[in-house]
């Protein structure tokens, strides 16, 4: 017997659908009645649980992949072949894990921020040089620091060899520097350009060209250990490379002082204002809305400035800040959202993910292969154009086509059942009147409800 | 390979303005409508090709059937996956179960020796005949256009005609409008059901509107090529697609009264198979997609008639290359829930030798546009005089027949 469309929803009703969608990969069938009437405690609870999962602790760390790679590196050309396509499997292997990982997981919020975190400093396997190591430095950089201050984030980010390597500061010589002298262009200014333009303060917050170059002499010397086995496949500074003399960044004087000059930089940038303001915006438009009020970002800003640059701060100022919990869906779910919230509908765990890549792939989203540093983009029109949105409801069609809703379930009360209040009446009724499960399913996973958040 | 099948368009640009319009053209499978002011619905489906009516209604019951049809005979009614016994004479293909239903509910009409008065081996001056009304006139508008005529179209008269309207719609006074291409999905509904779902929402159903005219461009070629190479010999399987759109167009309150169904395909020289194979499926396919019609249409469908009819019929002994060719009569039906049915209408001629036509095929026992008549004087309640002297003039020697419809 199909359920009726309930005549009014309680206000916690709705809350807890915006914290399975808006803040998660979407509800379970179970899961709004598990979230209950406190939505915003489900949420904070996820807090204190560890970021890092078991399914992902027994993954090789980036150090012992890089020795792999310099170990195929030094035994020639074929051997480095060969190590490239295995080094490729597994780098894919490694993303689905992580994929699997997001589907299954009791914290999806955990999951959102990571993925947030994530591209917010993209390491993209579009460059192969760093292929294997995308999901390690998830594991190592992003996961352990997403409840942290953000400026253990941020350095553990920009000394982690996958985008020192990635932004080409491995190579970066300090013109004036013993090893850089009488070279040729021996900067680069990359990784400083991206820091200042997109990790930290933001484009057209107030800073110079010189401020990039100095950065960029302030970075020289953090690179990857190649020959010297104690620091082989990790960080390493190199003072040789590293351009002397104290720099002028953001109109303050920093002295000469090796690597300590790349870390009292970031400890500034990290607890700098304009910073705080960059990151909230885009939280708020990962999460929220594409053109975020006012009060919403500084909500996040609130939560960020408590204890001087927080990214748990962020995570807490998002779930309190009143503008999050419009029920209007603002969002358009990007191709990982839409994919992992059909799944979760369907109460589907996977343990090698590769399904979930493909169809994330497919639907124009390749995992860990953000085609520019800024990472994908947040904006919904950039998943709704009319080719993709056919994709989108020709995949949605073809999953319907190969699944049924959990426990003889009809198609009208899973769409209750995982999308609450968010489901309008008149969806609800044409699931009623579709001429087959296979078509009411479809429909559901079509519908503006399931492909907004 | 992917079925490219077709798909509903907007339902505006099929009503609005338009009295004949073609709906869907794709697999060779398409549908057009006509509005007409009434309750009455009237759906003609055309078998392009020359449908071997032999294979579809076997007539077990005739002492020469199993030795002139050789390896194409099926094996006798009451045995097991034998032909289904309609009558004790006439039997019904298996792969056309779903037929049998409107049988034993009495809503349908089998002519078993039916043609026009074309004479001869053509499909194009063939089909031209059954679709203007005679093979001798020279007539270039179709007769269900005529019909439509008469019954007073529902809207405004336009002028251009589009090739895409099949002639038998075709004629001054009734305007067409172009026809949206196919697209590669297995279930054209279900995009129906997906933009009536965007309605509301302003970004999506922009998005899916515009997504599917770009795509248009795409599968049309597609389409084209799949035509060329000659796939999908067996049309029909897409019959039941266009059937349940025409359906629901029919059955709504302000949709159309008029709808033709045309499924190519039939034209049968190599390996058509007896019980299974290519001419097996599309029977299949013709059965289901009846079948789906009249679920479409509902309660609607206590006010309809359905014709089925083909150019002609094949030779009643196989060729060489385990098919048949041209022959002369064929089997017709009437179907509907406005018809009287569970009849066999016609004279039998008879298989043996000296009873067949010159062309080695079935020779005539009954006209078809006695049918088309039944239905537009009987059923659609069009003047008899109006009848005979505008839209089927010069069939004097085909009359209508009373009984036929409820």
């Amino acid at each position: 017997m199909v359920r009726e469309f309930p005549e009014a929803f309680e206000d916690h009703e709705v809350g807890a659908a915006i914290a399975a969608t808006r803040f998660g990969y979407g509800a379970r069938p179970q899961e709004l009645l598990q979230i209950g009437n406190q939505p915003r405690e489900w949420l904070l609870s996820q807090m204190i649980s560890d970021p890092l999962p078991e399914a992902l602790k027994s993954l090789p760390d980036s150090k012992d992949l890089l020795s792999d790679m310099l170990a195929a590196r030094q035994k020639g050309r074929s051997s480095m072949r060969v190590y490239r396509q295995e080094a490729r499997k597994r780098a894919l292997n490694e993303a689905a894990t992580h994929l699997a990982v997001s589907l299954n997981s009791p914290t999806p919020f955990i999951e959102r921020l990571v993925r947030f975190w994530t591209n917010h400093f993209t390491v993209s396997m579009v460059k192969p040089a760093v292929m294997p190591l995308v999901a390690a430095f998830e594991r190592e950089a992003i996961r352990p620091n997403i409840f942290n201050s953000f400026y253990t984030m941020l350095h553990a980010v920009v000394s982690h060899p996958a985008m020192l390597i990635y932004l080409d500061n491995v190579n970066s010589l300090g013109p004036n520097s013993v090893a850089g002298r009488g070279r040729k262009n021996p900067l680069n200014d990359r990784l400083a350009r991206q820091l200042l333009e997109h990790f930290t303060l933001g484009e057209g917050s107030g800073y110079t060209q010189l401020d990039v170059r100095a950065l960029a002499h302030m970075l020289t010397g953090w690179t990857v250990g190649v020959n010297n086995p104690a620091t082989r496949g990790e960080f390493a500074f190199r003072d040789s490379w590293h351009e002397g003399n104290f720099k002028e960044f953001l109109r303050r004087t920093f002295p000469s002082a090796g690597v300590l000059e790349g870390e009292a930089a970031l400890d500034h940038l990290a607890r700098s204002a304009a910073t705080g303001k960059n990151l909230s915006h885009k939280m708020a438009q990962a999460f929220v809305v594409d053109e975020p009020d006012p009060g919403l970002a500084s909500g996040i800003f609130a939560g960020f400035v408590v204890g001087g640059g927080r990214a748990d701060g962020m995570a807490r100022g998002l779930v309190e800040a009143p503008e999050s919990w419009v029920s209007e869906q603002r969002k358009v779910k990007s191709p990982t959202d839409l994919v992992l919230s059909v799944l979760r509908s369907l109460d589907v765990r996977s343990r090698s993910g590769r399904r979930i890549l493909n169809a994330i792939r497919m639907l124009g989203q390749p995992p860990y292969q953000a085609p520019t540093p800024d990472g994908w983009p947040y904006s919904s029109l950039s998943w709704i154009t009319p080719e993709l949105l056919l994709e989108r409801v020709e995949w949605c069609a073809e999953i319907a086509g190969i699944t049924r809703p959990p426990d003889g379930k009809s198609v009208p009360d899973l769409a209750l059942d995982v999308l609450g209040p968010l489901l309008k009446p008149a969806t609800h009724r044409r699931l009623r009147v579709a001429r087959d499960e296979v078509e009411a399913l479809a429909l559901l996973y079509a519908s503006p409800e399931f492909q907004r958040r | 390979m992917t079925a490219h099948t077709p798909y509903i368009p907007n339902r505006r640009t099929v009503l609005a303005g338009a009295a004949a319009a073609t709906v869907i053209a794709a697999q060779g499978v398409k549908f057009s409508v006509a509005a007409t002011p009434g309750n009455k619905r009237l759906v003609v489906v055309l078998l392009r090709g020359g449908l071997d009516g032999l294979a579809l209604f076997p007539p077990f019951g005739d002492s020469d059937y199993s030795k002139m049809r050789a390896g194409l005979a099926l094996p006798r009614a009451n045995t097991d996956g034998g032909v289904l016994d309609l009558d004790g004479s006439f039997g019904l293909h298996p792969a056309a179960e779903d037929l049998l239903a409107f049988w034993s509910a009495g809503e349908l009409v089998i002519a078993p020796a039916a043609v026009t008065d074309y004479r001869g081996g053509s499909h194009f001056a063939a089909q031209d005949a059954l679709e203007t009304g005679s093979a001798g006139g020279g007539s270039k508008t179709g007769w269900l256009n005529r019909a439509v005529g008469a019954l007073g179209s529902a809207t405004g008269k336009g002028v251009t005609v589009s090739d895409d309207v099949p002639l038998i719609l075709r004629g001054p006074g009734n305007a067409s409008a172009a026809t949206p291409p196919p697209r590669p999905y297995r279930n054209p509904g279900f995009f129906r059901q997906v933009q009536l779902l965007y309605g509301d929402d302003t970004l999506f159903s922009s998005m899916i509107v515009q997504g599917e005219r770009d795509r248009q461009r795409t599968t049309d070629t597609v389409t084209a090529e799949d035509v060329q190479s000659g796939r999908g010999a067996d049309r029909a399987q897409f019959l039941p697609i266009a059937a349940a759109m025409a359906g629901k167009l029919l059955a709504s309150d302000d949709g159309p009264r008029v709808a033709v169904l045309e499924a190519d395909g039939w034209d049968t020289h190599w390996d058509q198979g007896a019980m299974d194979g290519r001419l097996a499926r599309s029977f299949s396919g013709l059965a289901s997609g009846l079948s789906v019609l009249a679920s479409a249409l509902g309660p609607a469908w206590k006010e309809t008639v359905v014709v089925v009819a083909s150019e002609f019929g094949r030779t009643v002994k196989p060729n060489a290359h385990g098919g048949t060719d041209h022959g002369f009569a064929t089997s017709a039906m009437m179907l509907g829930g406005a018809v009287a049915g569970g009849k066999i209408v016609g004279q039998w001629p008879g298989l043996s030798d000296g009873k067949l036509d010159k062309t080695g095929g079935i020779a005539s026992g009954f006209d078809t546009r006695s049918l088309f008549k039944t239905a537009l004087f009987h059923h659609m309640g069009i003047n008899g005089n109006t009848v005979a002297t505008t839209v089927l003039p010069g069939t004097a020697s085909a009359p209508g027949i009373p009984g036929l419809i409820r």
